[in-house]
């Protein structure tokens, strides 16, 4: 009987959880594993393409979870193929005037305007050899690792970099910045976001948020301008690196893998901070990302070398649309 | 004591410095001043990018005097560019104006201040379709 892979079997389950280094039941693994020698063992144009399916919904699945950050940051649209995702920006509306008795009052209107995204492609194109895949030498768990962490970091760093050139040209108080962190820099950028939405957000690299704690202290004497820290900012700056919380802004650490480039770069800018307002709607968050679809796939053999391929790709994009103002903060170190 | 400095901050965006001497740190408001020693500035150029960048400023012989020692060419380089330089290089044709967008490194920051510049004045249509395509994140028909 032909095996058909679909979104909800459980082998896809077993790859994801395997490429994502998750403790598993060896004999799952290994029924799994069997299965996957058994469609290469025929490589027939039916089961080269239920392994592609494998692939394409265990890239699929680490992607959506891995990309959850940008629901943080991002108002994220996620559209079927072919559709156009919108989004709403909100525009100087209604004006009050103070006038004279009996004078006209301008009109003014409430005014949006729409902003469409047209969506790029992040491809990725693991190659292995069909005899290597039929023997178990390679495995499919490796594949979804390798091509699902490429594609996020490529994607990742696009979408980053679409927010921090923007970001860049704001004015206080949404942009700052510093040959460190300054307090007397960043707190008002951070106030400023709990006076008006009633709280906030840090998003940042560890190497940044770790800077923080030092500025909490209090000078406890003027002459000699020393420093005093609470005893529990120094206990949890010494357990986690980070403190959880400052000038009441939840601290949070964005995961930041290294480039696979044989540089020893990070995806994510190591010194930006994000202030994001935690008490507005998702909607009027300046970065706006569509995903177009999810991961699709497409396989072809090369006679020539025995190599097998799978194309993934995954269409998306990402804009700054800021209407009236920014809704969210960029601090950036300009430290070296 | 050692002479004193105006390090000016000519953005629109606070600029914060730690020193030596300022360990607490001292946040520079938008288009505002601080007083920083020789010691300072070396020091700060030596720790951060904002001197290279002209994102500070000094007052216009240190400041030449300062690129100089960098090895940073002002002259016609738009991080450094004053609001009346970038408004005559505005005034230059559509040419000049691509090419000019096109040949530095010029900081998002002050493309904004471009925009901004070129948004209060009178440009012909030439010159805001070469504003819009170097500029796209900015709407140069609408005032």
């Amino acid at each position: 009987m032909a095996i058909e892979i679909r979104k909800d079997s459980q082998i896809v389950e077993v790859a994801t959880a395997a490429a994502r280094h998750e403790r598993l039941d060896s004999n799952v693994v290994e029924n799994a594993n069997q299965l996957i020698r058994d469609l290469a063992s025929d490589p027939n144009p039916h089961n080269k393409y239920q392994i592609a399916q494998l692939v394409k919904f265990g890239v699929n699945d680490i992607i959506k979870q891995d990309t959850n950050w940008l629901d943080n940051l991002a108002d994220v649209k996620r559209v079927g193929f072919g559709d156009k995702a919108e989004f709403d920006v909100k525009l100087p509306g209604v004006k009050a005037f103070i006038q004279a008795k009996g004078a006209t009052t301008p009109r003014t209107k409430n005014s949006r305007k729409t902003v469409s995204l047209e969506t790029l492609s992040v491809s990725a194109r693991p190659v292995i050899n069909i005899v290597e895949l039929q023997n178990g030498l390679a495995n499919a768990a490796d594949i979804i690792n390798d091509a699902s962490f490429q594609m996020e970091c490529a994607m990742n760093g696009y979408i980053e970099n679409v927010l921090k050139t923007a970001a860049a040209a704001w004015s206080a108080p949404y942009y700052g910045t510093g040959s460190g962190l300054v307090k007397s820099t960043l707190d008002p950028m951070i106030l400023h976001w709990i006076r008006v939405a009633g709280g906030a957000a840090l998003f940042g690299d560890i190497a940044e948020n770790t800077k923080l704690a030092a500025l909490t202290g209090f000078v406890a004497n003027a002459t000699s301008g020393t420093m005093q820290f609470a005893g529990n900012i120094i206990n949890e700056q010494n357990q986690n690196a980070v403190i959880g919380t400052y000038l009441s802004a939840k601290v949070v650490n964005l995961i930041n893998p290294l480039k696979e480039d044989g540089t020893d770069g990070f995806v994510f800018d190591d010194k930006k901070l994000y202030i994001v307002p935690t008490g507005i709607d998702a909607g009027m968050r300046p970065l706006k990302v569509v995903f177009e679809g999810d991961v699709f796939s497409t396989e072809a053999t090369n006679i020539d070398d025995l190599s097998w391929e799978i194309r993934l790709d995954q269409y998306f994009n990402a804009a700054i649309a800021k209407g009236v103002r920014p809704y969210m903060g960029m601090y950036a170190d300009s430290s070296v | 004591m050692s002479d004193k400095f105006r390090v000016n901050n000519p953005n629109d965006y606070p600029v914060g410095i730690i020193t030596p001497e300022k360990p607490y740190g001292v946040n520079i408001p938008p288009h505002a001043f601080t007083m920083c020693t020789q010691d300072e500035i070396d020091y700060l150029t030596a720790t951060c990018t904002m001197f290279q960048n002209g994102v500070l400023r000094l007052a216009e012989e240190k400041q030449k005097e300062l690129a100089a020692s960098m090895g940073i060419e002002m002259e016609d380089n738009a991080n450094f560019m004053s609001d009346d330089d970038i408004r005559k290089k505005l005034s230059g044709n559509a040419n000049q104006l691509r090419k000019w967008l096109e040949s530095d490194d010029i900081k998002p920051y002050v493309m904004d201040k471009i925009a901004t510049i070129a948004k209060t004045m009178n440009l012909s249509m030439n010159k805001i379709l070469v504003l819009q395509d170097k500029l796209p994140d900015y709407d140069f028909l609408d005032k």
